[in-house]
Order: structure tokens, then C-alpha cells, then sequence
């Protein structure tokens, strides 16, 4: 790049180069903030702090000026400067502009840099827990949904759908005000909902199409399922103790079928069922106990013995067990 | 200044023309037929000199220095890290040593050389089946002296005696060491790691017979009379940014602990080692394959290389920590630990895998949670899609719940985490653009992840696994916040490494030993059992044989 010359006083002018430091990313979320660092450089090392550093919308305005407030190496920056993106979805362009100056008796040109940055709706997506699973069939039960925004955004009081497999509406809801805990911006709610009267799996969707915010969202789904059983005809007494000692086990997971439960301190967990055939699986970190299929036509209570698996040898990695620690051979 | 220090000692070429290669093996650079003008020793400046130069104080290291000043060697060991112990110190302790010692005897266990013998060359067993059977014999022939030499450095033992160590016959061939006393020089306080003791003592003993240690040496070169021929005469180690050159009279020892952190040596035996995989002993110990690349940069010659991907032992695993960097098996690096600092988190310990589910870096699942076999490892490094990441199967993650957090007992934040190799989200979808590591090199996709957690759950609710078969799938993952823990295997044992005879000298690609040069431990090839039990046999067999060795005079 070559000087020009002023045609007034025949002075020489310098060229300035601008270039970005910190460029924004080329697509961000409307309405948020974009951030940039500015280098303009001069090819003679000119020190120009002090000049001040536009930049302008396309009708003209000034979005946001930053000064030359550092130099070295030849070349000038500014410190970080902030704007905010537009609110409205779509492709926008900002002229970064540095007015003809003079500085230490020195013209310089004025110099323009072109940014453009693509806005996109903030994405919203969803949670859903606390399912219940099995659901006796035609009962109500309820469920939690949360939704939040990429960029944090409020969401109190937006409604969620739920629908079932033909996509028919079956719920809705309105999102609470205080996110849920652990979370900056999942605001949630609790949803009832009645089970099918069919037997068997079922799922439902989550639909969540946010109206009314100021910025512009995404929709989001999300999908979970259940079991639907027929009502209980009896009870099924499962009692866990340790093979050899007797004591109880607790905590244990009891899984009968599609049922679960926990064992209690006296390591008794109870299941209601209708008649029918189980599998009947326990399972507890540090224990192992054998499945069996139970053939349940009353009342029923089993004894569950659960065998300590002895402590996993910290070393085992170390030893050359030849039955052992290998898939292949 | 002892025998050994010296100042700067040019070895010009007028001298070495009239140094006296007086016999035995250093003769082959003469027999070679080697013009000393050619020898690369030209022109040094030695630093330091002395019998036996030792390279790594980890435990082959340790017993080689050991075993050298025993036969009256003046030795110097090199160490790159700022404290001594490789490998060993963060190891368990359990050293596998059998072949009718005398602890066996006490405890009335009936082992023998021969027996050992049997063990690692098996031929139904793929750690054995590939074993340099010459290496195998002259490892179960010094087994039990390698032990009683341990009792006479010091080396204490706890009362226990288990099986294994490649005991077909399930002798007890594993004893453990007790663990170092002083919290203040373990690696790894509070979690057994009694290999501390082992190489303290070690330690403690060379020191006391005279053995100089210097740490914060790295080795660059191995100094040999011509690049490819004639003896090996000292090597250069790097140390402040300076070089320093140090002279072997009788022999140069490499222990390096082995080439699992050197990723482009290791993709010389499995091409899907990328970047990308933990290492066991890390960040302590470097697992550099400085003695193998060194090495072979003077011709020396890899050997049973099979060893090294017969899918048995250690040579990667399960992580046991997730979360952090660093999350091998029984190996927690605590806040109080020296290397804290390096480590930056404990990792969240996993007590039941029906917690988690693991997903590759597009966030899809690749195979059952509970296995932690070889079919585990191969999924996880299978071809993951990335067409800018062909091998290798990028980073791993365990997804989990809020749900998970309580049954666990996990506290999912620093230090327990390392927010380079941990995140976590509102909903899955946040969870997966949260996720930013070094390694991940594309974003996880949230739509993908939130489809896998949702068929994964449709699993627990039905009982049946149908894309991988884990076995009565317990928990959903549905309660928020979720979170990604780093769970990418890691790389442990190198079960092969340098060609070396029975004596530990390292052989060439031609065949011929290399004058001057010895290996063991997991730098060396030929027997693939994990840890302790080689380390010490090759370090002492080569110390002895170094130390015995005549000596070049200049």
C-alpha cells in the first residue's frame, strides 16, 4: 500500500489497515452482545492513540465508538468494545470506520472494514423427568418439564404441550418463575396427565413454541415414554438378605418385570402386580444375586439371597490371571 | 569432588586414538572395525563420568544402579522429573516375584524357576504365548534372587502373599510392599500406593553405596562412537536448558518406563492411539519411550512386538475416575498431592456403571456400559464419523443425572472436576454445547444426545438394552442438571519395547549387541508382564552385567 498525495498542499498521505483482533463469531444469537477488538495499522508505524474508532450500523449510526488506546510493535488497538445485535433474525452488516486523522503532523487516510454478522432465533430445548413408569392404565400421574433458552432468557409463564402419538394435544401447562435448582435458566413445571387405557408402551412428546419474548426463540420437543399396566391383583414380597450372614440388604434395586423398587432397612421391598409371569432381577453395587422368573397368581413372598462380591483387588491389572481381565484368547 | 566429578574433559581425538578398549564387548567397535576419527564421542565435553550411567529412576532404574554398585560400579542416575520413582511410586506395590524365595518359603509356597518358566510361555494364553522364551528363562531363573536382593537394599513387605503373577498353577508369587512412611514424599498420599516403598528404599539404599542421583536431567542422545556402530560411550541430558554429557565407562542403562505417553511411537503398534487417550501414571511420569526412540535412533531393534497388541494385561483400560484428565483405576491424585496442581482434579470415582451412560464425541452410544473388556476399548475407538479424524475415536463421555449424582454420592465440582474435562447443562441439548475440551474438535451435536439418552431410557423402562445389550438398564437419565464426565480409556502398560540378550544389552536391527547399552523394564521386549516383577529382574540382571564389565579408559 502506497501513499497518496494531497492534492491541496502536495503533503503526503499515509494509508491506515484496519483489521479485527477479537472478530465476532460470524453467527450469533439476537439480541446478545458482540464483542471486538480493533487494530489499525499503519504501514510507516504511525502512533495514532487517541483516534477514535466507529462503528456504524447500515443507516448511518454509530453503534458503538472505540479509542486507538494502545501501541506497540507499529501498529494501534483498542481496548475490547461492545454492541448489541439486533433483535430481528437475519443477515446484518456494520462498517467499522476510522476517520482521516492527522497525527504527529502526519495525514493519514481514513480506513473502513466490513462486518457481517448473521443473527439466529436463541434455541430453546426441554427436560422432562420424573416419569413415572409402570402407569396402571386410565390413572392420572404427573410428570416435570423444563425448558430453557440458550442465551438465559426468561421464560416464566410460556406454555408447554404435551401430545400423544397422534400428536392430539393432551396437556399443557405454563412454565413457573424460579429455575429449577442447579440450573442458571430451566424454568419448569409440573404437568398432569392420565395413562391410556391400552396396555403396553407409550410415549408422549413435548412441545414447546415460545410466543410473546421479546427475542425471537426456536421450538423445541422432546420425547419420553412409560409402561401401562393393567390394576394390581396382588402382592409380591421380596426379601433381600445376605447369603451366609442373613442380614438385610438395603437399598437394593428390585426391578419385576417392568416394575421397580427399593429395599428397605429390613431389606423388604414390596411390588403390586396383576397375575402374570416376571422376571425378577436384584441388584445392588457389591452384590449379586441370581434373576428368576416368578409365575405370580397370589400373594406371593420370596427370599432374595444376595452374595457380597468380594472386593475387586486394586492390583488386578497387574496380575496375569489366565481365567481372568481377557476377552480374547 | 569424588572420583567422578570432574570438570569439563574434552575427549579429543588424540586421546580417544589412545584410549584402551581393553576387552569383551567394548572390543566390537574395534572389531567392527570402527576409525576411532569416526567416533561421535569426538570432541565432547564429558560433565561427568562415571561406571554406569542410569537413565530414569523408576524402579528398572533403581535396581540397575542398585545391582551395579553392588559389583563396586560408581554410578550416576539421571531423572527428568524433580523426584525420583517413575512409575513405581504411584504403582500398588504388588510385585510379582516368585521361583522359591525365601518369603515363599516361610509361607510354605512351593514355586520354582521352572514353574515360572511354564507360566509365561504358555502357549494358551496370548500375554505368554508371544514371550521371548531365552528372556522368559533367564526372568524365572533370577526371580528368586532378585528377591532376596530387594530384602538386602532394605525393601520391606507387608504379610500378604496372593496369587498370580502369571502363576498358572496359582502359587503365591505377589507380595506387596509397604507403603513409604513420609506422607510428604508420596506422589499419591492416602491411597495405598505402596510402591512408594519399594522405590524409596531403593532410593535410600543408592544413595547410601554412593549412586548420585540427578534430577531434572532429560536425556537427548545417546552418545555412541559412530551413529550406527561401535560402543555406546555416555549420553547427553538436558538440564536447565543446558546440555550436559555424561560419560559410561562400563555401560549406559535406558528405563524410561515405557512408550504409552509418546504418541507417535505408540501408533507403531496400534495406529488408533491418537492424542486423545489418558495414560495411567500420568501427569507424573511421562511414560516418554525416550529409550526407544533413543535407542533406535543408534539402530537398535524393537522384539515381540505382538506382545504389545495381544488384547491381554493392561496395555489400555477402563478409566475408574471421571471428570479429569487422569482417572486410572485405583490412582487418585488428591489435593495435597505434589502433583496437584498438574492433575486439577480428583475425578469423580464410579461405583455402578448402570449410573451413566458413554457416549463418543458425536454423542451416540457405542456399546455396554458394564463391559470393560477389549470389545469395550475397540468400540470406544472405533470410527466415530469424523471424516477430519480417521483413527482414533476421539474423546469419550459419561452422561449422567442429577439422579446419579445422589446414588453416587459424587460432588460434581472442582476440585472433584476438571472443568476442561467435566460439563454439565440444563437440559441435554445445553449439556452437549457445554462441552468444550481440547479434544472434542466438533461440537457434540444436542439433538443427537438428546436422542440417545431418550432411546436409552426407553431401554430402562422396557428392561431391554436392544442397540447394546447392557444387561437390565436400571436408571433413566431425566433429571436435570446433566452432565458430561471425560471418560476416554487410558493407555497403561507397554508390554514390549527393545531387543535385549539375557544379559539386558540391547540388540541392533542387524542382530548384534550394542556395546555399551542396556534396557529393562517396560523399555525393553520380550516378556509382557505387567509392572514390578520384569522391572526388577531386567534392572538388576543389567546392573550386574554393566558393573562387571570392563571398563574404557581414556
Amino acid at each position: 500500500m502506497s501513499d497518496r498525495v494531497e492534492r491541496g498542499d502536495g503533503r503526503r498521505i499515509h494509508p491506515v489497515h484496519l483489521t479485527l483482533v477479537l472478530a465476532p463469531e460470524p453467527e450469533v444469537d439476537a439480541g446478545t452482545n458482540i464483542v471486538l477488538k480493533i487494530r489499525a495499522g499503519c504501514p510507516h508505524g504511525c502512533d495514532l492513540r487517541g483516534e477514535i474508532v466507529n462503528v456504524v450500523a447500515s443507516g448511518s449510526a454509530v453503534v458503538v465508538s472505540a479509542q486507538l488506546s494502545q501501541f506497540g510493535g507499529g501498529v494501534n488497538e483498542t481496548d475490547e468494545c461492545v454492541f448489541g445485535a439486533p433483535d430481528e433474525v437475519g443477515d446484518h452488516v456494520w462498517m467499522v470506520v476510522l476517520p482521516a486523522c492527522e497525527a504527529g503532523g502526519l495525514l493519514h487516510d481514513e480506513a473502513s472494514l466490513s462486518i457481517l454478522v448473521k443473527t439466529r432465533p436463541h434455541e430453546t430445548s426441554l427436560a422432562v423427568w420424573d416419569v413415572p413408569t409402570p402407569v396402571v392404565v386410565g390413572h392420572s400421574f404427573r410428570i416435570h418439564v423444563g425448558a430453557t433458552c440458550s442465551v438465559g432468557c426468561d421464560l416464566n409463564g410460556r406454555e408447554i404441550l404435551i401430545c400423544d402419538e397422534s400428536s392430539a394435544i393432551v396437556a399443557r401447562a405454563a412454565l413457573a418463575g424460579t429455575p429449577w435448582e442447579g440450573t442458571r435458566a430451566l424454568y419448569w413445571t409440573t404437568v398432569n396427565l392420565t395413562a391410556p387405557w391400552n396396555e403396553g408402551a407409550a410415549s408422549r412428546s413435548v412441545r414447546f413454541a415460545p410466543t410473546g419474548l421479546r427475542l425471537p426463540h426456536d421450538a423445541a420437543s422432546a420425547r419420553f415414554g412409560f409402561e401401562t399396566v393393567r390394576p394390581p391383583q396382588c402382592s409380591v414380597t421380596i426379601k433381600i438378605a445376605q447369603k451366609d450372614t442373613g442380614t438385610p440388604v438395603d437399598d437394593a434395586q428390585v426391578r419385576l418385570g417392568v416394575y421397580f423398587a427399593c429395599s428397605d432397612s429390613s431389606g423388604l421391598a414390596r411390588i403390586a402386580v396383576p397375575y402374570g409371569t416376571y422376571s425378577l432381577d436384584v441388584l445392588k453395587t457389591g452384590y449379586e444375586a441370581a434373576s428368576r422368573l416368578l409365575d405370580v397368581r397370589s400373594d406371593l413372598a420370596v427370599d432374595v439371597e444376595a452374595t457380597v462380591i468380594p472386593p475387586e483387588n486394586p492390583d488386578a491389572y497387574w496380575l496375569f490371571d489366565p481365567d481372568k481381565k481377557t476377552s480374547s484368547t | 569432588m569424588s572420583k567422578d566429578e570432574e570438570g569439563p574433559n574434552p575427549v579429543s581425538r588424540r586421546r580417544f586414538l589412545t584410549s584402551t578398549v581393553t576387552q569383551g564387548t567394548a572390543g566390537l567397535a574395534m572389531a567392527a572395525g570402527l576409525r576411532p576419527a569416526e567416533a561421535e564421542g569426538a570432541g565432547l565435553k564429558w560433565d561427568r563420568t562415571a561406571d554406569v550411567v542410569v537413565v530414569g529412576a523408576g524402579v528398572s532404574g533403581l535396581a540397575c544402579a542398585c545391582a551395579a554398585s553392588d559389583v563396586g560400579a560408581s554410578v550416576i542416575m539421571i531423572e527428568e522429573n524433580f523426584d525420583i520413582g517413575g512409575r513405581g511410586i504411584m504403582s500398588g506395590g504388588s510385585i510379582q516375584l516368585g521361583g522359591g524365595h525365601s518369603l515363599q518359603k516361610k509361607y510354605g509356597t512351593v514355586d520354582s524357576a521352572d514353574m515360572i518358566f511354564a507360566d509365561w510361555t504358555r502357549h494358551d494364553h496370548p500375554a505368554s504365548r508371544y514371550s521371548d522364551r531365552d528372556i522368559v528363562r533367564k526372568f524365572a531363573d533370577e526371580n528368586a534372587a532378585t528377591f532376596e536382593f530387594l530384602l538386602a537394599h532394605g525393601v520391606q513387605f507387608t504379610g500378604r502373599e496372593e496369587p498370580g503373577g502369571g502363576a498358572s498353577t496359582n502359587a503365591g508369587r505377589t507380595y506387596q510392599t509397604v507403603e513409604w512412611h513420609i506422607p510428604s514424599q508420596l506422589v499419591a498420599p492416602h491411597r495405598g500406593r505402596n510402591g512408594s516403598g519399594l522405590v524409596r528404599r531403593l532410593e535410600e539404599s543408592a544413595r547410601k553405596a554412593g549412586v548420585e542421583i540427578l534430577l531434572k536431567h532429560s536425556m537427548t542422545k545417546i552418545i555412541r562412537e559412530s551413529p550406527l556402530a561401535g560402543r555406546v560411550l555416555g549420553v547427553t541430558a538436558k538440564h536447565m536448558g543446558k546440555d550436559v554429557n555424561l560419560r559410561a565407562r562400563k555401560g549406559v542403562f535406558v528405563g524410561t518406563g515405557g512408550n504409552s505417553g509418546n504418541v507417535n511411537f505408540r501408533r507403531t503398534f496400534d495406529p488408533r492411539l491418537t492424542e486423545e487417550y489418558q495414560q495411567a501414571c500420568a501427569p507424573y511420569a511421562r511414560q516418554s519411550g525416550d529409550a526407544e526412540v533413543q535407542s533406535m535412533a543408534i539402530g537398535a531393534s524393537l522384539w515381540s512386538t505382538a506382545l504389545q497388541t495381544s488384547q491381554s494385561g493392561a496395555a489400555i483400560t477402563k478409566t475408574a475416575h471421571i471428570g479429569c484428565q487422569w482417572g486410572y483405576g485405583q490412582l487418585v491424585i488428591e489435593t495435597d498431592s505434589p502433583i496437584f496442581n498438574l492433575a486439577r482434579a480428583t475425578g469423580l470415582t464410579v461405583a455402578n456403571w448402570q449410573d451413566v451412560i458413554m457416549v463418543n464425541q458425536t454423542g451416540r452410544r457405542f456399546w455396554n456400559e458394564l463391559d470393560g473388556s477389549y470389545n469395550f476399548i475397540a468400540a470406544a475407538m472405533a470410527y466415530c464419523g469424523d471424516p477430519d479424524k480417521l483413527n482414533g475415536g476421539g474423546p469419550i463421555w459419561a452422561i449422567f443425572d442429577a439422579d446419579a449424582v445422589v446414588r453416587e454420592r459424587w460432588n460434581p465440582k472442582p476440585p472433584n472436576v476438571d472443568p476442561l474435562y467435566f460439563a454439565s447443562g440444563a437440559t441435554l441439548k445445553e449439556l452437549a454445547a457445554n462441552i468444550k475440551n481440547p479434544y472434542q474438535k466438533r461440537p457434540m451435536p444436542g439433538a443427537v444426545l438428546q436422542e440417545t439418552v431418550e432411546r436409552y431410557n426407553s431401554f430402562v423402562t422396557s428392561g431391554v438394552d436392544t442397540d447394546f445389550k447392557k444387561p437390565k438398564p436400571m436408571y433413566k437419565i431425566e433429571k436435570p442438571p446433566f452432565y458430561a464426565a471425560w471418560s476416554t480409556p487410558i493407555l497403561h502398560d507397554s508390554l514390549t519395547g527393545l531387543r535385549v540378550n539375557t544379559d539386558q544389552q540391547v540388540i541392533d536391527i542387524f542382530g548384534k549387541v550394542i556395546p555399551g547399552l542396556y534396557t529393562g523394564g517396560e523399555s525393553m521386549g520380550g516378556l509382557a508382564q505387567h509392572g514390578l516383577g520384569r522391572d526388577l529382574v531386567s534392572g538388576r540382571l543389567a546392573g550386574l552385567h554393566a558393573g562387571k564389565s570392563p571398563s574404557i579408559t581414556v
